[in-house]
């Protein structure tokens, strides 16, 4: 059997009183292109720091290429939301990149090399020697991509990466992630609240009850790659699962107020 | 601070105007201390003596070497009394941000060390450590020393978890994760206790050297005019002057070097 790159077994988690998530299962295969959505506040960021090790389990397990998660580790490298401050203002680009590379004791000139060619990946090698505050949003996040990348990590976590950023920046950048992955092919996953998101860029999409039941969905995205705004959204695949999400979330979203009217 | 090209780019349009108000406002300076000077009778000359008495004492006081040699003593009161301050400050200022308890404890105490005005320790250290040039270093650190103290433990207890987060997921662990994160991300915080040191440290030392001192800048005003010389004590006061504007130009000439990304918002985007 192939150890999958991710098991989650009976996760959960509490702060205090406060339940993040529960009785979550799930396996993520070597490679694949996850997407995690759920309503706000259902512990989508909590489940992906936990898969980090930013955070702990209170029940359950999560192992990792084999290894039972407790704190962070390389291998698996995280893009923040809010790359403004994950990214050090004062390192340069560059220098950005490689501190992966330098945090393991590489010298400058070698991280430095590597991260350049991770920045050429992103399309921001010409970049390297500004500082990140001299960069648009969607630079920056690229920037932080390379940096996660720059780690060579087996896994990328990514919580709502592209939030922060306009409509069509967005698009540019779910495009360019597509690309890195098509090459790299490193397992992601992938926090988002936009279902046209998860749904063009996943193999999978799983959908976190907010009532702490575990997945409330979990299903694969069988639509060809590669895969583009214009076409994508036109296979009835899509729209018809874009509305199973969406119902989904939204008799949640009902299920909450005590007399909810029915829809349908 | 800005770096030069974008400081001349801002000044550029209206530099004309601006080059002569930088000659006509001191212009203005010296002529009405020179006429009040001249129009307030003898006492009123003998206290606020003309300009032309202060050069003339200025150049006396170079030439025979006593202001320089003031200028000197003054600059090794201030560097050591400011040089301890910043060691101090940011070694236990760095031990405070780390153990939290430590420093939630002592904030009262600390703020009320550094809003008390330094100078007043100077009779008792006067009685510790003698009346030599001791005395006016450590009253200077005392004076400075909370500031810097203050702003590297709140520099870094006040680090961003989000940056914290991302030291720890890309390895940033033990004296790593201190100096490659926690320092970098504190650096501005504690860049702005080392310059309230520095001005606090320099008018301190001085203070001290106008009280007690038998060397330095201060100890020239003084002396001048206890033997009835106020030209002279006033071109030592002058030479204070440059003195702190010099060591000004080179703390920010230094920040920038240090700190070239610390100021950020005045940088346009590139
Ligand atoms: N550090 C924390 N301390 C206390 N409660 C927390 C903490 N982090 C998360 N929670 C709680 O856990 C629950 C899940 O939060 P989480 O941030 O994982 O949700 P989310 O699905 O990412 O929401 P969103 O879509 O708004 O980002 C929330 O009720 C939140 O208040
Ligand atoms: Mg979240």
């Amino acid at each position: 059997m192939v150890e999958p790159a991710v098991r989650i077994s009976q996760g959960s988690k509490f702060f205090g009183e406060i339940c993040a998530f529960r009785s979550i299962n799930l396996q993520v295969p070597e490679g694949q292109f996850l997407a995690v959505v759920g309503a706000s506040g259902s512990g989508k960021t909590t489940v992906l720091r936990c898969v980090a090790g930013l955070e702990r389990l209170s029940g359950g397990s999560i192992v990792a290429a084999g290894r039972p998660v407790t704190r962070p580790d390389p291998s698996r490298t995280y893009v923040f939301q809010d790359y403004g401050r994950s990214l050090f203002p004062w390192r340069r680009v560059a220098a950005n990149v490689s501190f992966p590379q330098e945090m393991r004791g590489k010298g400058r000139r070698v991280a430095r090399e590597r991260a350049l060619g991770y920045l050429e990946l992103v399309g921001l090698r010409e970049r390297a020697d500004a500082y990140p505050w001299q960069l648009s949003g969607g630079m920056q996040q690229r920037v932080a991509i390379a940096r996660a990348l720059a780690a060579e990590p087996s896994m990328l976590l990514m919580d709502e990466p592209f939030g922060a950023v306009d409509a069509q920046t967005r698009m540019e950048l779910q495009l360019a992630l597509l690309r890195i992955w098509m090459e790299l092919r490193k397992t992601v996953i992938f926090v988002t609240h936009d279902i046209d998101e998860a749904l063009f860029l996943s193999d999978r999409i799983v959908v976190i009850d907010s009532r702490g039941q575990g997945l409330a969905m979990d299903e694969p995205v069988d639509l060809p790659r590669p895969r583009s705004h214009a076409e994508t959204p036109r296979y009835d695949l899509y729209s018809e699962m874009r509305a199973s999400v969406l119902r989904l979330l939204l008799r949640e979203e009902g299920s909450e107020a005590p007399h909810a009217p029915t829809t349908q | 601070m800005p770096p030069p090209h974008s400081k001349r780019r801002v000044v550029a349009p209206r530099s004309a105007m601006r080059r002569l108000a930088v000659i006509v406002g001191p212009l203005l300076v010296v002529g009405l201390w020179w006429f009040m000077s001249a129009s307030g009778g003898e006492a009123r000359s003998y206290y606020l003596p003309p300009p032309p008495a202060v050069v003339a004492a200025a150049v006396q006081g170079f030439a025979d070497g006593s202001l320089l040699e003031g200028a000197l003593a003054t600059l090794a009161h201030f560097l050591g009394g400011f040089t301890a301050a910043v060691a101090i400050g940011l070694a236990a200022g760095l031990a405070l941000g780390r153990f939290e308890a430590v420093g939630t404890a002592l904030q009262p105490v600390l703020n009320f060390l550094r809003t008390l005005p330094g100078i007043a320790i100077l009779p008792v250290l006067m009685l510790l450590l003698g009346l030599g040039n001791a005395t006016i270093i450590a009253t200077s650190t005392f004076a400075s020393v909370w500031f810097v103290l203050l702003n590297t433990a709140a520099g870094v207890q006040e680090v961003h978890p989000v940056v914290l987060d991302t030291g720890r997921v890309f390895g940033a662990q033990g004296w790593r994760r201190w100096v490659s994160v926690v320092l970098p991300s504190a650096a501005p915080r504690i860049a702005t206790g080392v310059r309230l040191a520095l001005g606090i440290s320099l008018v301190v030392a001085v203070s001290a050297e106008i009280i007690m001192g038998r060397a330095g800048l201060g100890f020239i005003i003084a002396d001048s005019m206890e033997t009835l010389r106020p030209s002279a004590a006033y071109a030592a006061i002058l030479t204070v002057g440059v003195l702190a504007w010099i060591v000004f130009q080179v703390g920010e000439f230094l920040e920038a070097k240090v700190l070239p990304w610390a100021n950020r918002s005045d940088v346009r985007r590139a």
